[in-house]
């Protein structure tokens, strides 16, 4: 037995921390002395100890070493032409056992994609003859030229994966996301399905995806159900998970809550969504929740993006924006695709004031996602704290072009519309429209109310406020009707609005403040007693029955006071 | 269904499984329901298991678990959503529960229409759930809509007619709670009129999709699955039921097991109407008893119906029973044994059939199936009832009526004999009394039924007009109609309880107080309303009967708010008032959710000096119930106190809205509205009535109190001034106002300088004060008006000099 073939046994039997120690001082002897071992020999211990550094994470050495093998590989095919002609079967075999060249192309190609060097990865598998690439090779190449913009390559690839494997749901969905049709995919995957039995679902499958990412929210929630109803598929986490996300996009924050809660209660290892979990809780005031769940991601992997965005946006909302901005650099670090991470790092920018940067972030969080609204929202924002407000116009008619005229939509160009004083009516229409079709749109009832409150028509915007409410409490709309309620002198049920709106939030700081200007223009009576309405309403809203000691004795001593007066 | 086309042998023993773990639960052996539930629930995995473990995880008490099990499923049944979304509402996680009911897609939200529609048979339950939800969140409208539509959908519930009360809505019992609206519903008179219940559970049932093969296949695989001795029994009722519907045979299939199928159907079938409409008054289970003999009012057609039936009672008692109770023991086994419904108890049966010959009529007979447990939810035999409701349409025409005349019985026997487990031999004895009852000719059936819902509802009827007019404050006409009610329903602690509320609304408190003791003598068990029991006691200053009364009802119960309220008066009588908040603070931590013990705790606060805290209480106990009035009145008050006197006008004017009659608060709005700076004319137009109320109370006045009047506008910071008042207003009789008075004397000069004014407080309810003035208590009164008007003098002087 050849020293090579225990090299060789070694590490097929997974002993890389000995195989790397073996090849390495095996590779020296043969640069010290090229006669012990022949190239085919020395290529193997060049794969081998590649291999091994490889499985040690040092990719970029390991790249080095793949390459180097390869040269050595090409020297080789060039003497064993020479000894084919000669004619020896026993080299023949011996080649054949050698690692196969294409396999050492994608092991590269994958050390150069890790390595983020995606251009060097795709020189390496173009390099592949199409005829000779592995569905592997082709799902990889796809994976790229979509990173790397080139659509209508990825397109070809994705296909070619289909071609071989018509049940590769991540290449359709692959596809599906550079907006091939989605009957198109189906016939692809038709012919190879139709004899398997139970799998009537995938062309349902097909379709809801295809919805997603034709940006169809609405009617990709009810595919999804549809098929979520099946018995079948009931309590499939990764469906729960897309439908989780399409509710998010639309809008729908409440259902998609709940579906990413089932979803990880069925399986708490899961990691893929959950940032966006996470922000949907921030952003509904749970930051308990969300530091737990931060934790609880951050135990599973520290090595995806998610938990790093989950506790950024934990920091974002408790508004420490510089530790939000680290941690979104870190998750973007780990995952450059991951929106979620992006978005989190871009508002983290653009809450400290660096607008420009933010920008930038959310150009890129666009591009990534061109569904979601919130990145453009998130735009918009910049370009109004910049006083940009032509771009955001721009940018909100752009939107509401590509993605149609819905609700979401109309709020985001009639948010921008208020900002110029020139447009105010026309912000008054989008608002109509959105209201009269989604009438419990609360952005768009918060700034409808915004706008009358504006004009000083408190009625109507009492009307307006109170009909939302019918439907739904939330406590800015409760707040706001205080304001308003305050603006027409009803002081009584002003107060019991913000009351109302602070049970629903106990540290909604500006329904107490309301509450307490309220209080002071109740009682104009002198300084003294104002004072004292502050203290009370400040330390007694929170409904905390402990309190301090301190404030109850300032308070004995006022009274005190009080009472000599 | 998918599991039931490909059965494995595993897989049989399901129905035998799922029956077990009924009868555990039906005789309270939860653990073993539990087990037995999550065995089975890995076994198939399928959504009936689920909702079977779920039921038994919240039956024992543990909603936690139902909801978490539940959540991370997906729930397509209505069933299961209803589950899901009552334990959400008892985790108090609000917003999911309304999701889980009504959220549609994209914020989109069902229409009450739509809920009905989806959930059939419990549309009544669900949106007394939602309404519940909305109330929660501040949306009362809606929330009273919902009440609404749930109580024309059943008006056998109670609990929505209480709520729409305490909301302050007015609904009309004589609308609310009658006959005619029960026949437009599912829970229509079952045997005759089969059409609109059954509508309501195949709309009900849509979602599972059953078919009836699949039932019959279950069947069969039970009576494989059956062991000997029980299979010869079940031969024994082939023969019975296969003669009796020999339609239902060539229909369903050709073999003995397909007749006993069908007779399972069609017994599925029947029960749920029968049950829905005896069980619905389960909701007012201590009034039931009498129904079955005594009518509440001579109503019309009461008279006849009893004759009618009392006379075939005792004609029937005898053959027909006989073969009736065979059958219906035999067919028990199969179904205990098929365990398809969750109200499988063959050993009553057993002995029924020894004991049969014993039982005659006594009347007793409808007291089992109305002792059911109130608020009955949907159960996991819907696969059943779909199959049957579906099957049963075809059928009944051709079976003639045959089984359901039986069924009814059976199956609120059954009902009944999970909550009355001892009375299991009575029950199944009443089973044969009623058997023959029903199985009069097919007119006199509904007539009966009526005839027992009509009573049913005229008593409801009584019970909700004086509810209203409690909870509107009309606390006389409350105590009218109450005290009206028949003695079987007067002598009751929920009548008395509430009739003793109405008393201490009124401030009678003697009056209450023998209310309250009278319920504690007839019910001592009961914790509702105990809470006001104390505070009459406290007013009465009777510390012995009060300590008594928190020592019973602690050891009693230490989860209910109710004895901790208790425990806190009584400390607050003994003027221990840090003890005081901190047993009224456990109140609070027992139920977050109770009213009254954030304002008691804001009183302590107030007299503790600590306004601030009081403020957060009285503000919480508003957030929990914004109709209750004392937490809005104690804001008026520490207001006042601040003499931010626009609010408290506001609070005192909120409280006054609520309880519209209360003296008290009238008076200190009439008081307050002296005080603001803007007080002149434009908020007294505003007000007239209430004002013109005001003085009228005022013109009662003798002339002295005139005077103090006046000198209560020159001084109005002087407490001896309002104490001075509150003799006079004890004098006149009015104690109410003379404690208005010595409270705010009080308020002025918390430190006691006078101490004159916390004997005055204190002795206010002892039975000298009560009773015809002694000449001690005149004289002394006097010395005191005398001291007192020297201390008044003296301080009318330091004004000059100031």
């Amino acid at each position: 037995m050849n020293v090579i073939d225990y090299v060789r046994d070694m590490a097929a039997a997974g002993l890389y921390s000995n195989v790397r120690i073996l090849s390495s001082l095996l590779l020296t002897m043969s640069n010290n002395n090229p006669e012990l071992f022949s190239p085919a020999q020395k290529y193997q211990l060049l794969v081998y100890h590649a291999d091994a550094i490889f499985h040690d994470k040092e990719y970029r050495n390991a790249a080095c070493k793949y390459s180097m093998a390869l040269q050595q590989k090409k020297v080789l095919s060039k003497t064993s032409k020479v000894r084919t002609s000669t004619g020896g079967a026993a080299s023949n075999i011996q080649a054949q056992s050698l690692p196969s060249e294409i396999e050492v192309k994608y092991k590269i190609a994958e050390c150069y994609t890790i390595l983020k060097l995606d251009k060097d990865a795709i020189a390496v598998l173009d390099g592949i003859p199409s005829r000779q690439r592995t569905p592997k090779i082709n799902m990889m190449l796809a994976n790229l030229y979509r990173k790397a913009g080139q659509e209508r390559s990825a397109v070809t690839s994705y296909k070619e994966v289909l071609r071989q494997c018509p049940l590769a749901l991540d290449a359709i969905i692959g596809l599906l996301s550079l907006s091939v049709k989605g009957a198109e995919v189906a016939s692809m995957t038709m012919d190879a399905t139709q004899s398997i039995p139970n799998l009537d679902w995938l062309s349902v499958w097909i379709k809801a995806y295809a919805f997603i990412h034709a940006g169809d929210n609405q009617r990709a929630i009810n595919t999804i159900c549809s098929l979520e109803k099946k018995s079948l598929l009931r309590d499939n986490v990764d469906l729960l998970v897309s439908l989780a996300d399409v509710y998010f996009r639309a809008g729908d924050t409440k259902n998609a809550i709940l579906k990413f809660e089932q979803a990880q209660m069925l399986d708490p290892y899961l990691i893929k969504g959950m940032d966006v979990y996470g922000y949907l809780m921030a952003r509904e005031g749970h930051l308990e929740d969300v530091e737990v769940l931060g934790g609880r991601l951050f135990n599973i992997s520290d090595q995806h993006a998610e938990p790093w965005v989950i506790s950024g946006c934990h920091s974002f909302y408790s508004k420490r924006y510089s530790r939000a901005l680290y941690l979104g650099a870190k998750a973007i670090q780990l995952n450059s695709n991951s929106v979620q991470a992006l978005l989190l790092k871009g508002a983290a920018l653009r809450n400290m004031g660096r607008v420009q940067e933010a920008i930038i972030h959310f150009r890129e969080a666009m591009r990534l996602a061109p569904c979601r609204l919130d990145c453009y929202e998130g735009l918009i924002d910049c370009y109004l704290a910049s006083n940009g407000i032509r771009e955001a116009m721009g940018m909100a008619n752009n939107i509401y072009k590509t993605l149609g005229a819905n609700a979401q939509t109309l709020t985001i160009l009639a948010t921008v519309c208020l900002e110029d004083p020139v447009t105010q009516e026309k912000a008054k229409t989008l608002l109509d429209k959105a209201l009269a079709q989604r009438p419990d749109y609360t952005k768009a009832v918060v700034k409808k109310a915004e706008l009358l409150s504006r004009e000083q028509k408190y009625e109507e915007g009492i009307a307006l406020l109170r009909n939302a409410l019918a439907n739904q409490s939330d406590c800015v709309l409760h707040r706001m009707l205080g304001d308003f309620l305050v603006a027409v002198n009803d002081y009584q049920e002003a107060m019991d609005q913000y009351s109302i709106a602070l049970s629903l939030d106990p540290n909604d700081q500006k329904s107490l403040e309301g509450m307490q200007k309220m209080e002071k223009e109740e009682s104009p009576t002198d300084a003294t007693v104002e004072l004292d309405g502050d203290d009370m309403e400040g330390s007694g809203e929170d409904g905390d029955l402990e309190g301090s000691d301190s404030e109850a004795a300032q308070w004995a001593d006022q009274e005190q006071w009080f009472g000599m007066q | 269904m998918a599991v039931h086309n490909n059965i494995t042998d595993d897989r049989l023993n399901e129905p035998v499984f799922d029956a077990a773990v009924w009868q555990a639960l039906n005789h309270y052996a939860y653990l073993d329901a539990v087990f037995l539930a999550e065995r089975l629930y890995a076994e198939v995995r399928s959504e009936e298991a689920l909702y079977l473990l779920a039921t038994c995880y919240y039956r024992s008490g543990k909603p936690y678990k139902a909801y978490r099990l539940l959540k991370a499923h997906s729930c397509s049944t209505p069933q299961v959503r209803f589950l899901l979304a009552k334990c959400c509402v008892e985790l108090s996680k609000l917003a999911e529960g309304e999701q889980v009911l009504i959220g549609g897609v994209l914020n989109k939200q069902k229409s009450q229409d739509d809920i009905i529609t989806e959930f059939g048979d419990s549309a009544s339950f669900t949106l007394s759930l939602l309404g519940h939800i909305y109330c929660k969140t501040d949306r009362i409208a809606k929330g009273a809509d919902c009440f609404q539509r749930s109580l024309t959908l059943n008006p056998f519930l109670w609990s929505p007619f209480q709520n729409l009360c305490h909301l302050g809505e007015k609904p009309d019992p004589d609308q609310v709670f009658r006959l005619s609206s029960l026949q437009n519903c599912s829970i229509a008179p079952p045997p005759p009129s089969v059409s609109p219940a059954q509508n309501s559970s195949h709309r009900l049932d849509t979602a599972l999709m059953e078919t009836p093969q699949d039932t019959l296949e279950l069947n069969r695989l039970n009576l494989e699955s059956s062991n000997g001795k029980l299979a010869s029994d079940l031969s024994v009722s082939y023969i019975d039921s296969s003669l009796i519907s020999p339609d239902t045979g060539s229909l369903l299939g050709n073999t003995v097991s397909m007749a006993s199928a069908g007779s399972l159907l069609a017994k599925q079938n029947k029960p749920k109407s029968g049950r829905s409409l005896l069980g619905g008054p389960a909701a007012l289970s201590p009034l039931t008893p009498s129904f079955g003999i005594l009518p509440l009012e001579p109503s019309p057609g009461d008279p006849t119906y009893l004759q009618n039936y009392s006379s075939t009672m005792e004609t029937q008692t005898t053959a027909p029973s006989k073969k009736a109770v065979s059958r219906i023991s035999q067919s028990k086994s199969v179904f205990s044994q098929s365990g398809n419904s969750r109200d499988v108890l063959p050993i009553p049966f057993n002995q029924s059939q020894t004991s049969a010959p014993h039982s005659s009529g006594s009347p007793q007979v409808l007291s089992p199936s109305m002792s059911g447990p109130p608020n009955v939810q949907p159960r996991r035999s819907s696969r059943l009832f779909t199959s049957a409701s579906s099957t049963a349409k075809e059928n009944s025409k051709k079976l003639k009526m045959k089984f359901p005349t039986k069924i009814p019985n059976r199956k609120t026997k059954c009902k009944s004999a999970k909550t009355s487990n001892s009375t299991n031999l009575n029950e199944s004895l009443d089973i044969l009394r009623l058997d023959p009852s029903l199985s009069l000719p097919e007119t006199k059936i509904p007539q009966y039924q009526r005839a027992a819902a009509g009573i049913i509802m005229a008593l409801l009827r009584e019970l909700g007009r004086g509810y209203l007019a409690l909870c509107s404050y009309n606390c006389r006409e409350a105590i009218n109609i109450l005290t009206s009610l028949p003695p079987q329903h007067y002598n009751t602690g929920w009548v008395l309880t509430h009739i003793g509320k109405g008393y201490f609304e009124l401030a009678e408190y003697t009056q209450a107080e023998r209310m309250f003791s009278e319920v504690r003598r007839i019910e001592s068990y009961r914790v509702e309303g105990m809470e006001i029991y104390s505070t009459t006691l406290w007013h009465l200053q009777k510390d012995v009967a009060l300590s008594a009364l928190s020592k019973d009802l602690t050891d009693m119960d230490k989860n209910c708010p109710e004895a901790w309220c208790v425990a806190g008066n009584c400390f607050s009588l003994q003027r221990e008032h840090d003890i005081a908040i901190k047993f009224f603070q456990r109140a609070i931590q027992v139920d977050p959710g109770f009213a009254y013990a954030y304002t008691l705790l804001g009183h302590e606060f107030v007299l503790t000096e600590e306004l601030d805290r009081a403020l957060a209480c009285f503000r919480n106990a508003i957030r929990v119930n914004n109709r209750h009035y004392n937490a809005w009145y104690g804001l008026g008050m520490i207001y006042y106190k601040q003499e931010k006197f626009n609010l408290a006008e506001i609070h005192f004017k909120k409280a006054l809205s609520i309880n519209p009659q209360s003296s008290v608060l009238l008076c200190h709005i009439g008081v307050v509205s002296f005080h603001t700076p803007t007080g002149g004319a434009p908020e007294h137009v505003q007000n007239e009535p209430l004002q013109f109320q005001f003085f009228r109370c005022l013109q009662d006045f003798c002339a002295a109190l005139q005077e103090l009047e006046e000198l209560k506008q020159i001084v109005p910071k002087e407490s001896l001034v309002y104490f001075l008042i509150g003799k006079v207003y004890k004098k006149l009789g009015q104690t109410h106002l003379a404690l208005m008075n010595f409270s705010w004397a009080m308020d002025l000069d918390p430190k006691g300088a006078n101490n004159q004014i916390k004997e005055a407080i204190d002795k206010r309810y002892l039975p000298e004060d009560e009773g015809t003035h002694s000449e001690v208590d005149d004289s002394q009164d006097s010395s005191i008006m005398t001291d007192a008007d020297d201390t008044q003098l003296h301080t009318a002087e330091s004004d000059d000099v100031l």
